[in-house]
């Protein structure tokens, strides 16, 4: 892998330094007008997010990097090409002064000027959202990112996706599968299997940073270049220093999440035949890699044999099916087809579209939007063969199952075609903090349930004329009852609610200008998984496996593949060490104060495995410290709603609760765009 | 043959809506039923029953004759008829229908009074106040209207307007409508899964009544308007109190119901079986009887004597009901009857209930699958539990029959855009033709996509029409854009060698044949000549403008309906095509016939041809001529290689010299493409050596038959039609 990879990156690297030189001069100039501009930065367009600090953060890669030279060669590159960025960046003349000057105040080394000036941005800004909630400050034990212009797209998604539980875990076991497997395969396929490994590099760094962690002092923002780099080699869409849509960028991982390893799988089987005669006749350039690649294949070989258990185990978890279907009001046929999906798309309803006198509930409304009816009527009425005439149709979408984790995005941009102009749609629409699963089965019972019930109460007002009949009645009601109890005690893992643990939110006015932010919600389940000595079966990663098993082979290619999937290679799980989110460190004062939920004896005991000793010595005072100051309103509001949440706004990062999250979801100010939901994991229900 | 329907119309006019003009080809009398029956209404005076299908057709059958029950059928709409009432004391029946309108009709002589033309959608429910002779429509476009029925049969064409008033609220499309006979309460039922209320008299709504979970397909008011029985989709039948504004009693797979007023109610559902259930007692449920579609409509006639059943298939089936039969049933006999049969004979019966027969145990409530529903009127009943113990249904079989015709399921347009093969019901295929608006034979029960290959010529002729199946939506087409050789259409007189090369429009041919009964289209009034005042006595009209009527080939029969409407809209007029010479119809349609049909039935407009065929003309390279100019030219889509290879000797090798071979070549391929001049084949004959004996051409390497058209050539043997055509041409010595 070392040759190609080389001279790939002496490539980039020498093209990023042409640029530099190229622009130099600029970057101070602008630099210097930074106060006056300070004042504009926030009104003129949301998304400001500061440029990286160049210098700085090299120095701090150099520093913590220490985990291969293959990492070294990205940065430098990373380095130059970044430059090379702003510099062309520079073309939008608004947006590169902006950078520059965020560049200099992001230039100021202390830590408190930085933070008082941000809280002058956004004061002055006018933005609520920013206010100190209930820790008002930032949260020192976690890395933040860097925005490397108009990047918070992308980080985003990158922070909801490092804290939905479990994700990092299976991102780590794919991780280790594409490395034993990698440098086969045609180019794009590298440049695939490069881009998930520069995702899991992303999550390693951080932990890493973290894991790095001194009293007092704030963590520097990590600049997820290279990750942006694969990622334009993947999908040229992202290239350029444009606005991005943060839900094409979610699509596109997911995307490769879940075609990547079947890719492969279906490469290695061909590659398989060939390879023998391929690497006879042709003898590679240089012998190590010949020998490597032998190994590898060896390796292959046998992964191939469990493949299909393990590789999918990420992709996997975000796939449901969905059934559209349309029922004839005349006919009542109804005609469906089933599909997979990675993410349930809803249009956003308030209570302004339901009938006034009895307004619903805030969940009801989002489970109506995720549950849509559409009537075809008017002059769209639906053609029905069976009646030969066009009549009125409810058109009905349907979950016969869903995934572990469970992406709601909603469609608050239409766009007209006509000027290319998309409109957005800021109106609130609360998500529930917890979500029962909706998939058929469920409300199937739960309709059953309803029905029977109303029906009892009915019956029971006429008790006279049905007391015969009520016998069988609640003979066939309970006999439905008790089946359906059956069937749930059986799925209980697979119906289990959800949780929200992450959402995406789309500040500002429209999609090319504006901001996104992300809150995620701080769990023990983070960093739960792996607990258990025999493999990674544990945490929220058991709750997958049955969701799988429970699939019927739909498209065979999801399905069925990961069941309670141990990589081949995982009996020692690394993940801990390497890209694992350490809650210990990034929130002592969690595990410190006293969790009335009960699972803070699991944190600690978490903790305890995987601190390294100084760590732990270091945690230890760092909690007494801060446990002093924030615990008293900390417990307080622990306990009313589980986990904390974190509002993670590029660099900056800020403890908010629960409570204070749903407070501002009725507002418009922040409009959740991506909602990211797992299911609540065994151990904590 | 009802079910089938040309339609055409013109791209060309798009200001207004455009308009298109379509038939129905048919029998000249329909004597049953082709397609559902969506309502029944009986004459208990004159034995009379009223049944409404979705062939469009409202048909009057005398029940004291069994034999031969067809009296009359009423035919004005143009699309389902949805639902009738009769009123008057059977003097008129009102009918709703898909086709947006209501309509009033004598219901003794059966003809159509007037037509309502208020609602803007689908009209899917009526309902009848007899103390008040009111009447309330309503339907997909969620608005009621109330009229009053004397109102109604006093409308002449002269005085036609009417006041109505409507009673707004619904948020949905509304499938069920009932008022009770004092006219003191109307519940509507529509897809909001909830029942309204108002009350007529003042257009207040009174209340709403939640509880079904579905589409509420049926609805009944007891006399009073003190209780309201409600059938859904949801599978369920509730009985709901007025006074309470509550559901007092809801089915679900059981029969059930009732309340002192109304004693029984009979239900169906979509599985096909009827139930009736007694509405005092709980076990009360019996299976009457077992259809094998799903009901659509239950009738009983007011002497409780007689049930009669309408499905999905066409036909409808009377059952009988002995008061014993039904004592029996019940555990207990009843001893007042009086109280049922006033019920629920009122205005319709009653009411059906759904069930499913495939029957999981618990299979009713699922909306999902194909679980239950009520079409029509009430009461659940629940097999569920019979899957253990099969019930068998009171009443064997049905007492006598009206028996209904198969529908048309499946057309096909054949190649030659003339013949329309279809398939029924029954699975028998027949042939049609369209132009001439005739079935022209029954082919049996044939293989369908068999027959479909072998009559389908390899020949290309443009769309130039649709065919509908009783639909009301239409592709748009350009009618006027199939010119066909009159060889192939095989209409000359064999004898006539001079028609041979006659070239005719199908779309000007059949709009002159559908018009041809109209005075207007040979009885010219010369707008221009001021003086000229010949149009008002046909007898004088021959002076100079008289033209024969039609077109000298063949005409429809005059039975055919014609039926004026706008594209995807309304219905603007329809009649039958012999009606046209009438003084009224002839007003009407005046107004509403199109221009570009004036254009081609009144001012004998030939329509131009539009579609061009380009191609290129090289020798083909085994002749060994050499000519370096690339000839791209254009010509009618519908001209014949004959005349592409006179072109080749006449004007490419110049072989022929004499006077007609300018005439010819003009015709055939230059740039100017002129439309061609009947005669100039005829001439050509005096050529001893005929063009194809000369010359040979070739496409893609096939040497072409001089009968095939140049589009012909394109589709079947070029293939491509987005690209130009290229012609090889060779001397034959």
């Amino acid at each position: 892998m070392t040759a190609l990879e080389n001279s790939v990156k002496e490539n980039t690297s020498s093209v990023g330094k042409g640029n530099i030189t190229s622009m130099p001069g600029s970057h101070r100039g602008t630099g210097s007008g930074r106060l006056s501009l300070r004042g504009q930065k926030r009104t003129l367009s949301s998304d400001i997010s500061p440029a990286p600090e160049l210098r700085a953060s090299h120095r701090i890669r150099t520093n913590s990097s220490g985990d291969g030279d293959s990492h070294k060669g990205v940065r430098g590159s990373s380095k130059g090409a970044n430059a090379a960025l702003s510099g062309s960046g520079g073309i939008i003349g608004i947006p590169y002064s902006h950078r520059a000057v965020q560049l200099g105040l992001r230039r100021n080394p202390s830590s408190t000027l930085s933070y008082t000036t941000n809280s002058i941005h956004l004061s002055s800004g006018g933005e609520s959202v920013g206010s100190p909630g209930l820790a008002g400050g930032r949260v020192a034990g976690v890395c933040p990112l860097a925005n490397l212009g108009n990047t918070c797209f992308l980080n985003s998604v990158l922070y909801a996706l490092r804290f939905l539980p479990g994700f990092t875990h299976d991102l780590h076991h794919l991780h280790t599968h594409l490395q034993a497997a990698r440098g086969e395969g045609d180019e794009s396929v590298q440049h695939r299997v490069q881009f998930l490994s520069e995702l899991h590099s992303v999550f390693a760094q951080l932990a890493k940073e973290e894991s790095n962690v001194t009293e007092g002092k704030r963590l520097p923002a990590l600049q997820p270049y290279p990750f942006l780099q694969a990622l334009r080699v993947v999908n040229p869409m992202f290239e350029g220093n444009r606005q991005q849509d943060a839900h094409e960028l979610l699509h596109c991982l997911l995307d490769q999440l879940c075609h990547l390893p079947q890719d492969l799988v279906k490469r290695d089987a061909v590659v398989k035949n060939l390879s023998n005669n391929a690497s006879l006749l042709s003898p590679r350039p240089s012998s190590p890699p010949h020998k490597k690649a032998r190994r590898r294949s060896e390796r292959i070989q046998a992964l191939e044999e469990d493949n299909s258990k393990a590789v999918d185990v990420v992709g996997s978890k975000f796939v449901g099916r969905m059934c559209l279907e349309t029922c004839c009001s005349e006919c009542e046929k109804v005609t469906g087809r089933e599909e997979t999906f990675l993410e349930v798309c809803v249009p956003v309803k308030t209570k302004a579209d339901f009938d006034d006198d009895e307004p619903p509930s805030e969940c009801e409304v989002f489970m109506s939007a995720l549950c849509e009816e559409e009537c075809l009527q008017g002059n769209n009425k639906y053609w029905c063969d069976a009646c030969s005439h066009h009549n009125e149709a409810r058109r009905s979408v349907h979950y016969p199952q869903l995934p572990h984790h469970l992406l709601i995005h909603v469609k608050r941009f239409s766009s007209y075609s006509r000027n290319m102009y998309t409109s957005k749609c800021s109106d609130a629409m609360p998500a529930p903090l917890h979500l029962a699963c909706f998939c058929r089965t469920c409300l199937e019972t739960q309709l059953h349930q309803q029905i029977n019930s109303s029906y009892h109460s009915i019956v029971n007002s006429s008790t006279e004329m049905n007391a015969n009949n009520s016998g069988t009645k609640s003979k066939v009601s309970s006999s439905i009852r008790s089946s359906a109890g059956n069937k749930q005690a059986k799925d209980a893992t697979t119906h289990l609610p959800y949780e929200l643990s992450a959402m995406v939110c789309h500040l500002g006015a429209s999609l090319s200008s504006g901001h996104y932010m992300t809150y995620v919600r701080v769990s023990p389940e983070l960093s739960s998984a792996c607990v258990d000595q025999h493999g990674c079966v544990g945490g929220d990663y058991a709750p997958a496996a049955p969701t799988a098993d429970a699939a019927p082979p739909a498209n065979g290619s999801h399905a069925g593949i990961s069941a309670a999937s141990v990589p081949a290679d995982s009996s020692e799980c690394l993940w801990g060490d390497c890209c694992a989110l350490k809650l210990d460190q990034i929130l002592p004062q969690f595990s410190a104060t006293s969790l009335t939920n009960g699972y803070a004896s699991d944190v600690e005991a978490k903790s305890s495995q995987h601190k390294s000793t100084n760590k732990g010595a270091f945690t230890e005072g760092r909690n007494k410290q801060l446990g002093k100051s924030n615990s008293k309103a900390i417990a307080s509001n622990a306990a009313s709603a589980s986990g904390f949440w974190l509002e993670c706004d590029d660099e900056k990062i800020k403890m908010v609760t629960a409570a204070e999250v749903l407070d501002r979801m009725k507002g418009t100010l922040i409009t959740p765009y991506l909602l990211f939901y797992s299911r609540i994991s065994i151990n904590s229900c | 043959m009802s079910m089938i329907a040309g339609h055409r119309h013109s791209s060309s006019h798009a200001a207004r809506k455009k308009v298109q003009i379509s038939f129905v080809i048919r029998d000249k009398v329909e004597v049953c039923h082709r397609s559902a029956v969506n309502a029944l209404q009986y004459d208990p005076a004159l034995h009379r029953l009223f049944s409404a299908g979705r062939d469009s057709i409202i048909r009057i059958w005398n029940c004291n004759a069994r034999r031969d029950p067809f009296m009359q059928s009423m035919e004005h709409h143009t699309d389902w008829v949805n639902d009738v009432v009769l009123c008057c004391n059977g003097r008129n029946l009102i009918s709703a229908s898909s086709d947006t309108t209501v309509k009033v009709w004598n219901a003794h002589k059966g003809f159509c009074m007037s037509t309502l033309r208020t609602h803007k959608d689908y009209v899917k429910a009526l309902a009848y106040a007899r103390d008040r002779e009111q009447v309330a429509s309503a339907g997909l476009d969620k608005t009621i209207f109330l009229w009053d029925v004397q109102t109604l049969t006093a409308l002449t064409a002269s005085n036609n307007t009417v006041t109505t008033s409507s009673l707004n609220g619904n948020k949905d499309s509304i499938y069920s409508l009932a008022m009770n006979a004092a006219g003191s309460l109307i519940v509507s039922g529509s897809t909001e899964k909830l029942l309204r209320v108002w009350d007529p008299r003042t257009g207040n709504k009174t209340m709403k009544l939640k509880g079904h979970t579905d589409n509420v397909k049926t609805l009944l008011v007891n006399r009073d308007g003190t209780q309201v029985l409600s059938g859904s989709s949801d599978g369920t039948v509730r009985l709901w109190s007025i006074g309470q504004q509550r559901c007092i009693i809801s089915r679900r797979m059981h029969c059930e119901a009732a309340n002192e007023n109304w004693s029984r109610i009979f239900c169906g559902g979509r599985d096909g079986s009827v139930w009736v259930n007694d509405l005092r007692f709980q076990e009360s449920v019996r299976l009457v009887c077992k259809e094998d579609a799903p009901v659509l409509r239950l009738l009983l006639t007011p002497d409780t004597s007689e049930l009669y059943v309408a499905t999905t298939n066409s036909h409808i089936n009377s059952y009988s009901l002995g008061r014993r039969l039904l004592d029996q049933c019940f555990d207990e006999p009843l001893r007042n009857h009086t109280g049922a049969s006033n019920n629920l004979h009122s205005d319709s019966p009653g009411p059906v209930s759904p069930k499913d027969v495939s029957g999981a145990a618990s299979a009713s409530l699922d909306n999902g699958g194909h679980s239950a529903q009520m079409n029509d009127c009430v009461l659940g009943n629940g097999v569920g539990e019979a899957s253990d113990e099969e019930e068998l249904p009171l009443l064997s079989g049905c007492d006598w029959t009206i028996p209904g015709g198969p529908s048309i399921r499946h057309a096909v347009i054949l190649n030659d855009k003339r013949h329309v093969l279809t398939k029924d019901t029954d699975n028998n295929v027949a042939l049609y033709d369209i132009l001439k608006a005739v079935k022209v034979e029954d082919l049996g029960r044939i293989d369908f996509d068999q027959e479909k290959e072998r009559r389908n010529r390899p020949i290309f002729v443009p769309s130039w029409f649709t065919v509908d199946l009783k639909t009301g939506k239409r592709d748009e087409v350009d009618c006027l854009s199939a010119w066909v050789s009159i060889r192939d259409a095989a209409l000359h007189s064999p004898h006539d060698p001079t028609s041979y090369d006659i070239k005719i429009n199908y779309g000007e041919l059949l709009l002159k044949s559908l018009f041809e009964h109209w005075p207007r289209t040979y009885y010219h009034e010369d707008d221009d000549e001021a003086g000229n005042g010949g149009e008002m006595t046909p007898h004088n009209g021959t002076s100079h403008h008289h033209s024969p009527p039609g077109n000298q080939y063949f005409s429809i029969p005059p039975h055919t309906p014609l039926i004026i409407s706008e594209v995807q809209g309304r219905t603007l007029y329809r009649l039958l095509c012999g009606d046209a010479g009438g003084e009224t119809e002839g007003v009407l349609l005046q107004e509403t016939v199109p221009p570009w049909v004036l254009d081609i039935v009144l001012d004998k407009t030939t329509p131009k041809p539009k579609n061009k065929v380009y191609f290129y003309l090289l020798p083909h390279p085994s002749s060994g001529i050499k000519r370096d100019k690339k000839d791209r030219l254009s010509a009618n889509d519908f001209i014949q290689v004959r005349k592409v290879q006179e072109h080749v000797a006449e004007k490419v090798l110049n072989y022929g010299t004499n006077s007609n071979s300018d005439n010819s070549s003009n015709n055939n391929a230059s740039s100017n493409t002129p439309t061609p001049t009947p005669n100039a084949s005829g001439e050509d004959k005096e050529n001893s050596l005929l063009p194809e004996d000369r010359v040979q051409l070739l496409c893609n390497d096939k040497v072409l038959d001089g009968n095939m058209d140049l589009r012909t050539v394109q589709h079947f043997i070029w293939g491509n039609v987005s690209q130009d055509l290229v012609l090889h041409y060779r001397p034959l010595k």
